[in-house]
């Protein structure tokens, strides 16, 4: 078991396998720096929950997958066409869990791929910013500032001029 | 409700700044109210590992979907708290770094139109190292070397640069005819970087022309047979023929043209044959570690570049016509049928049977190898796209030959086919590529027949057949039977376009100048003309009235008289 602080103090009891999923929590295990406690200054008790969330479902993913192959090699062959099936149906289940998992609004994306980013968990952070990217994709640079509240600091001449540059993004 | 239970989780962290959830009883206290809060529910599991982790998971959602739908409550509870979490954010916000890596996601179209949002982002995207990567996957290097007095390569330039470029094909071109061949000619090969074209046929003699100008620069001596394919890059020349040998020129430094083919200097090391082969060869490709060759013997074989031995040996039912191989795949035809093999375990991970009626004599891949293209006796060509899926389905077809496609050569975004009916096809393939992605978001699969939606072009007017193809930068390197290698250059064409727009705009201007002028001189005359005459009209009737004024003056003044 590890303890996990968040920013506002909330303290959270995971087992080192699920904190793990952090590659700097791994890298602070392995060298024997941190022996249970580990304060995180730069997430919040709601974002972490979240993470751990993430990380909780994916460690118990693989772990299913690892003990249905052990079961597998025990009971032989003639089962064997069942856990393949339930490993294949778990990994589109995991797909599945993760597209509703990053069904949230901006802000929560925000943090949460700021919170992947400082933990440095790469499955989480693909998958954030790749969510981000997909509410990029298929928008005007209008839709664009208008979804992510970004302000046009371009003068006239500018983004006209900016315009010209990029000729085939308005084809 | 809902708002009541956030509440206490709000209240959680100043009355208790460390919660035990090891302890079963604190927890089941804590269960009573915060059913909302995920982790402490799902703690109890941790505990007792994952006895039912699928309905923990169904469990854990709803209960996720309502903390989200708190979250502005919360974050605005959470004001005390100094970490990026908390405050209003932007997508600007985030670090660099991290936009990067969102930037990263994206295609260069979409890049584009980001660019065009903000200042920050639009530099951002300017310093983007996926333009490089873009730039690479299309294109593979740049022809020129970056130059260094340039501050630093603006790969985001180059690249949309190149891609506006490449319009060039639609636009008006010149051609070079270059004599020297006596018989026909069976491969050309175009190396850009080094502005070499080299050529080789029935006469036996490989030819070095200049890309640019066009001139000859040197010829090998007779290698005794026919040369069927020719391959080269800037450290090794390859060619081989009827007589089932690889002839190799290594490149000598300092060189300006690469390769000494005239045989004055015999050193071996620079000059030697690859023997093995136990029929002509009829194709051969290089990359920066092997070299492949594909033969009648039915066989294609990879070499070694550092030792020169053959490594592997791939073999197929029927002659080898072509090969194209991309990373660690070579795609090859033989016979009727169209292969991919993998070469790192020498097995075929791909295979198309019959694509064509007849022989499918032609086959070129995309830079990055995940479009691959084929033509046939036929005379149609076809593309499998890899990207969508594994096994090779035709994703396009075009029949704009009517005879057999003889080569293909591809450049994003132009496929060029050269046929038996001497005609030359281009096809832009771009639209073709951005359907794909819709089709691939879709998940529907249509095969486009025809050539409705892409832009196309033939170049024809040699009544020959035509053996060979390369293009290359803003070149097409063409020849065949007559003997004669063609050059067309397009490099002037976007020059030629500008012009000839600015030519057009100028005689529509100097004809709007007249046409208005005329206009004006009309409306004037016509205008002025009727002004008069309705003048003169009411100078008339002024004058018939004052006639008759006149004369009923007259007429009074008779009458006072």
């Amino acid at each position: 078991m590890i303890t996990l602080t968040s920013s506002d103090g909330v303290q959270f009891d995971v087992r080192e396998a699920v904190a793990k999923e952090s590659q700097i929590i791994r890298d602070m295990i392995q060298d024997d720096c941190v022996i249970t406690n580990i304060p995180l200054a730069n997430v919040n008790h709601k974002i972490l929950s979240i993470v751990l969330e993430y990380c909780q479902m994916h460690v118990d993913k693989t772990e299913m997958e690892v003990n249905a192959s052990k079961h597998q090699t025990t009971t032989g062959e003639g089962s064997s066409s069942v856990p393949v099936a339930l490993k294949v149906s778990s990994n589109k289940n995991l797909n599945d869990w993760d597209k509703e998992f990053i069904n949230v609004d901006l802000d929560t994306l925000y943090d949460l791929i700021l919170a992947a980013n400082y933990l440095n968990i790469s499955g989480l952070l693909n998958l954030t910013t790749q969510a981000a990217a997909d509410i990029i994709k298929g928008k005007t640079t209008e839709e664009i500032r208008a979804t992510f509240n970004i302000k046009n600091d371009f003068t006239p001449e500018e983004e006209a001029a900016i315009r010209k540059e990029n000729p085939w993004a308005f084809e | 409700m809902a708002f009541e239970s956030h509440k206490e989780i709000g209240d959680l962290p100043k009355n208790h700044n460390s919660c035990d959830f090891n302890s079963q009883s604190q927890l089941d206290i804590y269960r009573k109210n915060i059913n909302s809060f995920p982790i402490l529910k799902s703690s109890s599991h941790w505990k007792s590992h994952f006895k039912q982790p699928l309905n923990r998971s169904q469990k854990l959602s709803p209960s996720k979907s309502i903390l989200k739908s708190e979250e502005p409550g919360l974050s605005s509870r959470n004001t005390d708290n100094t970490g990026p979490n908390s405050t209003e954010q932007s997508f600007t916000d985030l670090p660099s770094s991290v936009i990067c890596e969102i930037l990263k996601c994206l295609d260069p179209k979409e890049l584009g139109v980001v660019s065009c949002v903000s200042n920050q982002l639009n530099n951002l995207v300017s310093d983007h190292h996926g333009w490089k990567k873009f730039y690479f996957d299309r294109w593979g290097p740049p022809p020129s070397p970056v130059d260094p007095q340039m501050e630093k390569p603006g790969w985001k330039e180059m690249f949309v640069e190149r891609e506006f470029r490449a319009k060039c094909f639609m636009g008006r071109f010149t051609m070079d005819t270059l004599h020297g061949h006596t018989e026909a000619v069976r491969s050309v090969f175009a190396l850009v970087p080094a502005k070499l074209i080299f050529t080789g046929g029935y006469d036996y003699v490989v030819r070095v022309w200049d890309l640019e100008e066009g001139f000859a620069i040197g010829a090998s001596r007779s290698l005794g047979c026919t040369i069927r394919a020719i391959s080269a890059d800037s450290d090794l020349l390859v060619a081989g023929g009827t007589d089932a040998f690889i002839q190799c020129w290594k490149a000598i430094d300092g060189n300006p043209h690469l390769f000494d083919l005239t045989g004055s200097n015999s050193n071996p090391n620079f000059e030697f044959r690859l023997w093995g082969h136990e029929g002509p060869v009829t194709c051969l490709d290089l990359d920066s570690t092997r070299i492949y060759s594909g033969s009648w013997d039915m066989t294609v074989r990879v070499w070694d570049r550092s030792s020169m031995k053959c490594v592997m040996k791939l073999r197929h039912r029927d002659w080898v016509w072509a090969l194209s191989p991309r990373g660690t795949t070579v795609a090859v035809t033989a016979g009727k049928n169209l292969y991919i093999w993998e070469i790192s375990t020498g097995e075929p991970i791909g295979l198309v049977l019959n694509p064509h009626k007849g022989n499918a004599y032609a086959l070129a891949r995309s830079h990055t190898g995940d479009l691959v293209f084929s033509g046939g006796e036929d005379g149609t060509i076809h593309m499998y796209d890899l990207n969508t899926r594994s096994d090779l389905v035709m994703s396009s077809m075009w029949a704009p030959h009517a005879g057999a496609v003889n080569c293909l050569s591809f450049e994003y975004p132009w496929l060029v086919s050269c046929s038996t009916d001497g005609r030359i096809a281009l096809i832009d393939v771009r639209r073709l590529v951005v359907n794909r992605k819709n089709n691939c978001a879709s998940r529907a699969r249509t095969v486009v027949v025809g050539t409705g939606e892409v832009e196309q072009r033939m170049l024809h007017g040699f009544g020959c057949n035509l053996f060979s193809v390369d293009v290359g930068w803003d070149r097409i390197v063409c020849a065949g039977e007559e003997g004669v290698v063609r050059v067309w250059n397009f490099s002037q064409a976007i020059e030629m376009e500008r012009r000839a727009r600015a030519l057009r705009c100028v005689r529509l201007e100097n004809r709007m100048r007249r046409k208005k002028a005329q206009m004006e001189m009309m409306s004037g005359g016509a205008g002025g003309g009727s002004h008069c005459s309705a003048a003169a009209k009411k100078n008339a009737l002024n004058g018939e009235r004052n006639g008759v004024w006149h004369s009923k003056r007259g007429v009074g003044g008779k009458l006072k008289a």
